[in-house]
């Protein structure tokens, strides 16, 4: 007897049409869903969204503000296109896009933070150079009254330039956004405006060890005045005036110009300084001077001429230096400015009113501050 | 078994040998197809060695020069066709050997290298061209300073000038200080720090010969 298979298996052809049918739908589904199963879109829409997110990181200037969060962004995006192209390379039921897709996204996240962060950075960074602009604008500003209204600002005026110059640099570098370069030029202000300070601190130090000296010249100055009952001048450099005395007490104060290097005591003919020691009036001209009434006192005394006998030993001054001489109040000042070589300069008016009292043998004593008098 | 029946038997033998030997055949003639197919794709399967070598060194050699200060956006636009090169070559390398074909990777890694290449010319021009800005104006501050200087030599000299020219030159002394800098950045090829420097610098050096000249006519 023979056997006989269920009528499903059996070949095609041996079994009912309708059988057939049935069985070529579902070899045919079965192939469809082996076919379909494998098969994902791969994430272009993630790829372009880490893209652009990239991009605007990058116009937002991530990889200056923001380096190390915008170079992993830029490693996500670069690992996501990699990845998204080696699924492409299988074959389709084979492919699984989950990876590509998921750094991908955190490319996208990742790059919006890095945009996010140079954004913040950048502002905190313009705001900062900002206040150190304004800072040291008020710093400059500061010391140049300062500086201005001191002996010294003949020699410090390079520094102060400098600063300036420095300073209208950053503020160009920090308009174009370039902070990098606004802070190294912020940096050269700061020394600049140091080294001013540190020289009118030098410069402090020296008066306050030589305070004692001009203290004691304007005490012995005006006990000499009130014990002869005669008139004697006091030249006060870092006040810009010469006080009058008669017996002891100031009559008459008269706003003075001095030497254009107007901090130093004068070791040589040249240095533009105006002397500081206790000096006498040779000579009284009212007439035949250049610079309208003069009165000559008679440096270099014996301490000047010891003075410059020193430094020229110690080789301090040009070795070719001379001592110099013809050191006058003289008319034509009244500038508001240092202007002289070394003299004192009153107006035109105040000579005419010093020459009726002042002459031959009347003592000048030139201080450069006195803060006491007896 | 009758004569007939041998007869037959024989006939469906020989027709069964003649089946096989034509199976046989046709299994040959398909190996044969198949094997010359794959000689043939052999040759496109191959990763194009010698123009990714070409275009990655391009791009090291690009990335360390200054062609992303002066040509950003074309080398920008190489960057993205090398990535895109390396996606195509991933692409690939992930196929089947026989289904391999590099011939799209490989027109991409030439196209980044010829891009590279044109960025790299682009930032050289564009740097010559910032250079040449650059020195002419060091040009314009360096005549702004002979100038002052030559106002300052000619200025009446006198005991009532002698202030105002010490510190003018005091100025003089402190525009060209940093004028030097801004020279020593120029040599260092720092283009554009040079440049604003300059500018800051030449605004001095033309006011300080207007005050010179200002202050030497006063004094006529």
């Amino acid at each position: 007897m023979t056997r006989r298979l269920p009528a499903v298996f059996a070949w095609p052809g041996r079994s009912a049409p309708g059988l057939q049918l049935v069985r070529l739908l579902g070899a045919a589904a079965a192939m469809l869903f082996l076919v379909l199963a494998g098969c994902q879109d791969p994430p272009a829409n993630a790829l372009g969204e880490a893209e652009a997110a990239l991009r605007a990181a990058r116009e937002a200037r991530a990889k200056d503000f923001a380096p190390d969060t915008y170079r992993q962004a830029a490693v996500l995006t670069e690992d996501g296109r990699l990845e998204m192209a080696r699924q492409k390379g299988r074959l389709a039921p084979l492919r699984d896009f989950v990876s590509a897709d998921s750094l991908l996204r955190a490319a996208t996240r990742t790059a919006r933070r890095a945009r996010d962060e140079a954004v913040r950075r950048r502002d905190s960074v313009d705001r900062l150079v900002t206040a150190q602009i304004r800072e040291l604008d008020g710093e400059s500003r500061e010391l140049k009254r300062a500086v201005g209204e001191s002996l010294t600002y003949n020699r410090l005026n390079g520094h102060m330039m400098k600063a300036e110059l420095h300073l209208a640099t950053a503020r160009k570098f920090a308009v174009d956004s370039r902070f990098g370069p606004a802070q190294k030029e912020l940096g050269a202000v700061r020394r600049e405006l140091g080294k001013v300070i540190s020289e009118m601190t030098a410069y402090a130090a020296d008066e306050a060890n030589r305070l004692a000296v001009w203290r004691k010249w304007v005490t012995e100055t005006v006990v000499a005045s009130k014990k002869s009952g005669g008139y004697a001048l006091i030249v006060d450099k870092s006040a810009h005036t010469t006080y009058l005395l008669k017996a002891g007490r100031i009559v008459r104060k008269y706003d003075c110009d001095l030497g254009f290097n107007p901090s130093r005591q004068k070791l040589f003919s040249g240095d533009a300084a105006t002397p500081e020691g206790m000096y006498k009036i040779v000579k009284a001209k009212s007439s035949g001077s250049r610079y309208y009434k003069a009165l000559l006192l008679d440096y270099p005394n014996a301490t000047d001429n010891e003075r410059f006998r020193q430094n020229r030993k110690r080789r301090t001054i040009p070795h070719d230096a001379r001592i110099g001489g013809l050191i006058e109040i003289h008319g034509e000042g009244g500038r508001d400015v240092d202007w002289t070589e070394g003299c004192v300069a009153l107006s035109n008016a105040d000579m005419d009113h010093l020459m009726q009292f002042a002459r031959e043998g009347t003592p000048v004593t030139i201080v450069r501050t006195s803060d006491r008098w007896p | 078994m009758d004569g007939c029946g041998q007869r037959i038997l024989r006939v469906s033998f020989f027709f069964s040998r003649l089946q096989k030997a034509r199976s046989a055949m046709s299994t040959t003639r398909v190996m044969v197809v198949i094997a010359m197919t794959a000689a043939m794709m052999a040759g496109c399967g191959k990763a194009p060695e010698m123009e990714i070598q070409q275009a990655q060194q391009a791009m090291e050699s690009a990335m360390t020069s200054d062609v992303s200060e002066y040509a950003p956006d074309a080398l920008r636009m190489a960057e993205d066709t090398l990535n895109a090169a390396k996606a195509a070559q991933a692409e690939q390398d992930n196929k089947t050997a026989l289904l391999r074909s590099y011939g799209s990777t490989k027109a991409l890694y030439v196209s980044a290298k010829n891009l590279t290449d044109q960025a790299v010319a682009q930032a050289a021009t564009e740097k010559e061209r910032v250079r040449g800005e650059v020195a002419a104006l060091l040009t314009q501050v360096q005549t702004a300073v002979d100038s002052a200087t030559a106002a300052l030599a000619k200025a009446p000299t006198g005991k009532d000038t002698k202030a105002e020219l010490a510190l003018m030159k005091n100025d003089l002394a402190s525009i060209t200080a940093v004028h030097q800098e801004a020279q020593a950045e120029f040599e260092a090829g720092n283009f554009k720090a040079a440049q604003t420097k300059l500018e800051a610098v030449l605004a001095k050096a033309q006011s300080l010969t207007t005050e010179i000249q200002a202050a030497a006519t006063r004094r006529k």
